[in-house]
This record gives structure tokens, sequence and C-alpha cells, in this order.
């Protein structure tokens, strides 16, 4: 037997499946024009996200929601939109709505929806029902706490939470609740809505919170709720029906593909945009570096400076980043002492290009907030190291050493050297801290007595709508603040806070709305002094030159509506 | 009952027992409810994820396989899976892991064969060389130069292409480890008295070595197949990742990582039951291959 046939065999074994790929890749890797730019594919775009959506279902959201809101967003639109730069919330589903009081003060919105809006299948047009329906099933999905605004959903909620009733009995006093919930439908294109009281974010909140989105009510009525989930999480190309600007094709969760087309019936214009293309990829900057991507989010910011000026983009977002300290486990006078150390652009300046320094935990250009130096906020947190030290000097607890929590990773800040660089600037005042990374914080900054167990963390809180009680839900009663400052004075202290944000939902007119949302921040920056303000982040991306007004929005999400795509990559 | 019968039910066992402890272990760890939201959660939901996950029930350890069986998608959301896509991912690693592994098997037999056909002594230094060298290389550093050169799959109607290439970098290390104990085998076959006298019948050299010499050298790679095909499988999740091929390894990474208890428990008695059946089908595949050294051993 000759050995030569037999080693060509195995060569070619090697060898064969290599060159086929190669050959294979060369081809796949994006296409190039003869100056090697990037060709654009015609009618496409394709990015990455840091992460997909857990579920299409809008009104039965997951609580780990980021991923949801730019698909979510592309699909749907709420009765309300906000106004680009002011943030205030204009029709957009609904053309009008009117405000009457009811008997007891409280109010009642009469929305007129828009005439001749249709679902995506061209044939049904929007009815008040599909609010009914969506909102309805939202009070019983994972994000419930949303629509508290509503009469009859607290009546919902409690209804939920008595798990020591027997099933069935449960079962029915939610039903009952459902029935009483302060949503209905006056006319096919007339919806009444009745609030539990005054709330001057409701008509923001209408904008950008998915749950009060409608649902295709004509699609869903005869379907079972396990029915209806699928109807949402396996798009089949025409359903789930969207009143947006894309729908959905397809969601392949195993290769973390999730493919929309332009809506047929969309009433703007198709801006030649017919597919977008939304994967999930480690190494993105890689893909976009092969013509793979028309765009990415720049979270490692040392890559900043390779990329062209022309594709980098920063986006300002309605988030702040704070220190939030244990009221628990320190002092007054030390927690003076910290707010007073700590110098925010010191802390930044190396990490974060054009960083924006806070002064206020509200960031000024939200509805309600307040630049620095203005009347109410002389007390706020500011860098002063003698104030800090004369702090250190009265405060009992400045001599243990204290740990501050904070991400490992997943985020898009450079959180670890933040952390570093909070533990030298209290230093400077004669303080120790140690830093402790985490990579589950929601679970490693309680003890399992339930306490949090360390002294001071940081983290970012972003806005969910335009308005001061998104970042203020987070310090009233069952907000995850984590200072423990609900057992400040007996709980008298958040009682005041919750009362001061009463009358901010009171407010009708801007001005005393922001007066009202200043006295609140007081509370949390200087009376108590439970947080401090650092730094409001923004957001970079990347994008191709050819995709226009793909852009990321003030809450953090890439939005669409604005995407148009121009020529070819110059 | 026969030896071979006796492991495959001894692997049986190993894989109800993976699906309980790895169960226990996850089901230990704190539940994911609070994330980035800014109200607690309600007990109502706290209370509903558990039975989902079937936390707290006297079978609670079926729950995942229960929600497997009604087609119930595994896990959370956007990270939630359907009995059928995780067949689809384990199809696709195990794609991967096989490719790699006949690339393995081929590089190591064309590296001992060159091995024994040079005659030169310092390329036979060189050759000898490679090994060490190649294990000093970490598989992930190797799949990050080639993917930059190559470049990676963006999404699912590119995947195929980069497969192969995921497989070569994945053999890369065990065609080494295959090479070096084959040419070490086989020089050991070469100073035995049967190749002399297969040699004096007048077979060739190339002759005496296809057909003596290497059949009986096989059988240390035999030996070492099951760990082989162990680490071609685990090693996939390196090159799945960056050449983001998402398949089973990608998969389990993330489910692990985030917590995904339905997920992981299934995820992780699958690749159980993938590992048992590839150390059963070497065991086979030796019995076929050597009878009588399978014969003897199991005697002992």
């Amino acid at each position: 037997m000759s050995t030569r046939p037999l080693i060509a065999v195995l060569s070619l074994l090697v060898l064969l499946p290599m060159v086929g790929a190669l050959q294979g890749c060369r081809q796949a890797r994006g296409a190039r024009d003869a100056q090697g730019r990037c060709v654009p594919t015609p009618g496409q775009v394709r990015l990455s996200v840091p992460s997909l959506p857990n579920t299409l279902d809008w009104s039965r959201s997951r609580e780990q929601s980021a991923g949801n809101y730019p698909v979510i967003q592309a699909m749907m639109r709420g009765l309300t939109r906000l106004e680009p730069g002011t943030h205030a919330p204009v029709p957009d589903l609904a053309e009008r709505w009117e405000v009457t009081p009811d008997e007891a003060g409280r109010p009642v919105y009469r929305f007129h929806l828009r005439e001749g809006l249709r679902w995506s299948d061209g044939v049904h047009p929007l009815r008040a029902r599909d609010f009914v329906m969506g909102w309805k099933r939202a009070l019983l999905g994972y994000e419930p706490a949303a629509l508290l605004d509503l009469e009859g959903a607290a009546e919902v909620l409690a209804a939920r939470e008595d798990l020591d009733a027997p099933a069935e009995v449960r079962e029915a006093r939610i039903v009952a609740a459902l029935e009483g919930l302060g949503v209905r439908e006056v006319s096919p294109r007339v919806l009444e809505v009745r609030l539990a009281g005054p709330r001057s974010h409701f008509l923001s909140r209408l904008a950008t919170s998915y749950v009060f989105y409608p649902v295709p009510s004509f699609d869903l009525l005869d379907r079972s709720e396990q029915e209806i989930q699928r109807y949402f999480d396996e798009p089949d190309g025409q359903r789930p029906h969207v009143l947006g600007r894309f729908r959905v094709t397809s969601y392949d969760r195993v290769a973390q593909v999730l493919r929309m087309e332009a809506n047929p019936h969309w009433e703007g214009a198709p801006a030649g945009v017919e597919r977008l293309v939304l994967v999930q990829a480690e190494l993105a900057q890689l893909l976009y570096g092969q013509c793979k991507l028309d765009f990415l989010f720049l979270d490692d910011l040392r890559a900043l400076p390779s990329v062209p000026p022309e594709e980098r983009h920063r986006a300002e977002l309605l988030s702040v980043y704070w220190l939030g300290m244990n009221t628990r486990t320190l002092s007054l006078p030390l927690r003076k002492a910290i707010g007073a150390a700590l110098e925010p652009k010191a802390l930044t300046g190396a990490l974060i290009p054009d960083v924006r320094v806070a002064r206020t935990l509200l960031p000024p250009e939200l509805p309600g907030g307040v630049a620095p130096g203005a009347p109410g906020t002389e007390g706020f947190p500011r860098f002063d190291p003698e104030r800090a030290r004369h702090w250190v000097a009265q405060a009992p607890d400045a001599e243990r050493t204290l740990t501050l929590l904070v991400r490992g990773g997943g985020t898009f800040l450079p959180e670890l050297s933040l952390a570093d660089g909070v533990r030298r600037q209290l230093a400077a005042i004669g303080l120790r801290v140690e830093v402790v990374a985490t990579s589950s914080f929601a679970a490693d900054i309680r003890a399992p007595d339930g306490r949090i167990r360390h002294d001071l963390f940081l983290r970012r809180t972003g806005a969910d709508y335009a308005h001061p009680q998104t970042f203020f839900t987070l310090f009233a009663p069952g907000g995850t603040h984590f200072t423990e400052w609900h057992l400040l004075e007996e709980g008298r202290a958040i009682r005041r806070f919750q009362t001061a944000l009463e009358a901010i939902a009171e407010q009708e007119t801007e001005q005393a709305r922001t007066l009202a949302a200043t006295r609140a921040q007081t509370m949390l920056l200087d009376t108590h002094a439970v947080a401090v303000p650092l730094f409001f982040p923004d957001r970079y991306f990347q994008r191709r030159s050819h995709v226009q007004g793909l852009s990321v929005d003030p809450f953090n999400f890439l939005t669409f509506r604005t995407l148009r795509l121009e020529g070819a990559d110059p | 009952m026969s030896p071979v019968a006796t492991r495959a039910l001894k692997g049986a066992l190993i894989i109800p027992l993976t699906a309980l402890l790895s169960w226990v272990l996850v089901a230990a760890l704190p539940l994911r409810t609070e994330g980035e939201a800014k109200t607690e959660t309600l007990r109502s939901l706290q209370a509903q994820l558990e039975a989902d996950l079937g936390l707290g029930q006297p079978l609670g350890f079926l729950r995942p396989w229960e929600k497997l069986l009604a087609g119930e998608r595994l896990g959370d959301g956007g990270r939630s899976y359907t009995g059928a896509e995780l067949m689809r991912a384990l199809l696709g690693s195990l794609r991967i892991g096989a490719l790699a592994l006949l690339l393995s098997l081929a590089g190591g037999l064309l590296y001992a064969w060159a091995l024994s056909r040079t005659a030169g002594r310092w390329v036979a230094v060189g050759l000898r060389s490679l090994p060490p060298l190649i294990y000093a290389l970490p598989t992930f550093v190797v799949a990050l130069w080639v993917a930059r050169s190559t470049g990676l799959a963006v999404d699912d109607t590119e995947a195929w292409q980069y497969e192969p290439i995921a497989a070569a970098v994945l053999a890369l290390g065990p065609a080494a480890f295959v090479g070096a104990v084959l040419a070490g085998a086989l020089e050991e076959e070469a100073r035995r008295p049967y190749l002399l006298a297969a040699r004096a019948r007048g077979l060739s050299r190339e002759q005496a070595w296809w057909r003596h010499a290497l059949p009986n050298a096989a059988r240390a790679v035999l030996d070492a197949l099951p760990p082989l095909a162990t680490s071609l499988l685990a090693g996939s999740f390196v090159v799945e990742k960056l050449f983001h091929l998402p398949y089973f390894g990608y998969l389990y990474l993330d489910a692990a990582q985030h917590r995904q208890l339905a997920l992981v428990v299934v995820a992780t008695t699958l690749f159980a039951a993938l590992l048992v059946s590839v150390s059963l089908g070497t065991d086979l595949l030796r019995s076929w291959w050597d009878p009588r050294t399978a014969a003897a051993e199991d005697a002992r």
C-alpha cells in the first residue's frame, strides 16, 4: 500500500475546510469600495446592542428591561411623546386631551385618539379598548408599580400581594379590583383615565413607559395568557401588530439576532431604512472595523481617541452618578465630611472626557431641575477640604474603615477606577476606605438579615421619564435607595420626604414644581446628607456617517425615531 | 453484565445526579430580582419567580424539566430558550467539537508521520519543539489573533463560515498533544522486534509503519480520547465566545453568569449526558479497535 494517497487525503482533510472557510470569510468581511471605505448595504442598518430584549410583550415586561426599550419603542408609541430639547410631553397617539377634577378633586383625563391610526395589519384601527386591555395586563405583569398612578391600581396590587389568601379568593379579588381600575373606553376614540391623585408626571410617563402602550386587542381577545405571551415573544413577521415605525420579523435567541422591517402602514416617511438588524456581540469594535456593523456603543472610553471624529457622537443623558451613604452606620458629621471631601472633576478628569460635574441630584436640564448655585442649593455638597476636616473632627466614627461597594463590570462607566478615586480623595481627609467590587450589586449590598451591609456605594440612576419624580422614587418609601434613611428619626424623615413629593405632584406650573423639587433635593443632599452627586454621565457611540439620526435618547436608550440613510459612507 | 454495559449504567446514573446537584447549587444562590429597579420587588413577584423555579417545593428540582417538556421557555426572557433552541445550540457546539476532534486526529497523525520520516537532526529538533510551543499559547490568544485576521461572524447567516476556523483554532493544542503521544508511541514500537520481522518478510518501511506500528501505537491515542473529547467540548466555549458563534458554550456561560437557574440545570445535565455518551462511545471504539487489551483491562 502506498502511503502517499493516505497522507494526501489527511492533508486535504485538514486544509480544505480551512481554505473554504477562509474564502467564505474573505467574502463575508463587509464590502469595501476601491478606496477601502465601507459600502453600505442598501436599505439595511445593522447595529450592536449591549443586550437584546428579555421580552417583546410590552405589557408584561420584566424588570431587567434596559434591552427592551429600543426595540419596543421602535415598535410602539404612547399617547404622548416628549418634545426634543424641552422634554415636555406633546400629543402622539392622542391628538388632544382634557383634564377635569372628579368629585374628590382627583384628575380625570379624556384622551382623544388621533384619527386614521391603524395597526400594522393596515386594517384594524387603534381603539380606546386597546389601552384598557394593555394597562390591565400590565398591572398583572412584572412592572406594575409604574401604573400606581391610576385609580384602583393600588387595590389590584394589594390583592396580588395577599399571598396568604387562598388562591381562588385571591384570584377573585384581583379580578374584582381590575374592574374598578380607573381606565375605560368612552367611545372607540376616547379613553378616560382617572388618577389616584394629582400626578404632574403622568403625561411624561405616558411617553416613555411602555407599560402604558396599547395592545392589539382585536388579535388577543380570544387567546389564553400563554398564547398571548407566545404571540409577542415569537414574532412571525406579521405579528405582533405594532403602531411604530418598525415591526419585528424574527428574534433568534440562540443566534442573538433580532431583525426588524419597516412597518408598511407607518404614517411617516420610510427614510430609506427597510431593515434593522440588532445583534449582541462581545467584540463589536472588531466587527465595526470589518464593516459589519453600522453602529456601536463606545463604552470603553480609552478607545475614543482612535475613533474618527465624524463617526464619534456623544449623547447627554438625564441621569446622575452618585455616592450613596448608609445612614445607619455613618454619623451625620461623617456623611457631611464625605460630601465636602469629594471633588468630582478630579475624580473623573482622567477617566471621562468632558465630564459634566454634578452639584445637584437632578440634572439641571430635567424639568424641575436647577443649575448649581440656584437659590435653595447653598447647602448641597461641594468640595471644601477645610470644611471636610472640620466635620471629620466632629464625627465619632471617623476612625473606622469604611467599605465602598461598586460594580466590578457590566456598566458603561469605569466604576472601579471611580471607586479608587473616591478612596484616595477620602484618604486625603484621613478616612480609610476599602473598595469592594461586586458582580451582583442588588444581592451583595444587603446582609442576609436585609440590612445594608456597606457604608458607601456608587450608583448611576437614570430617568425613566422627564420629571423629578423619576429620581425621587428611589428615595421614597419602598424605593431601592440602599441608604437606610427610612430608619432616620424613626421614619419621620422619609415621611416628610413623601409629603414633599406629593407637593411636587400637585404643582401645576413649572416654576412651582422646580421650587418643590429643590426642597426635596435639599432633604437628601443637605439636611440628611444621604447622597453625594458626582457627575451626569454621557453615552458615547460610533456610527457610519451614512446612517443619520440614529442616536441615544436622554433615557440612555437607542432611538430610531429620526433614523434615515443617506448616500454611501464617505 | 458486560464491562461496557456496567460503565454505561454508571454513566447513566451520573446524569440525574448532575441534574439534582446543579439545581441544589444554583438554588442556593440569591435570586436576582431587584436589578436596576427603583422600587423593592413585590412579594407576589418574588413568590411567582420562586414558584417558577420550583424553589421551596418538594420536587422542585423537577420544575425545569416540566417546563422543558411543556415547551415553555427556560430562563428569563431574552436569555430564555425552548428545548428545541437548546438542542440547536448544542448541535452547533457538537459540530465544532466533532470537527475539532477530527482535525486534532488528522493533524496529530500528520505530525507523527512527518517526524517519523524526518532524517535531518535539526528538522527533528524543530518538529519536536512544536508541541511545547503550542501548549504555551493560550487558546483565547490564538483565537483573538485569528479572529482579527479572518474576521468573525456578525450573525447566524455567517456563522457556518467561521465554524471550521474556530474548530481549527480549538484543535491546535489537542493536535499537538495527539501528535506528541503518537510520535512517542511510534518510537517505542519502532524498537520492537516484530517490525524487524515484518521488514524481513519484505514489507517496505512505510508498509510496516502503516500496517503494524501505527495500529499498535494508536492505542495510546485511544486511551487519551475521552479526556481529549471532553476538553474539546469544554474548549469550544472559548472559541464560540471569540468568533461570536452563539452556541451551547456561549449560552451556558451566559446562563451561569446571569444565574438562570432552570437553564443552568438543564444545560449542565445535557452537557453531562453528552460527556457520558462521548466517554461510552470511546470505550466502544476502543473495544472494537483492540478487543484483547480492552478485555484484559476489563478483567483486571
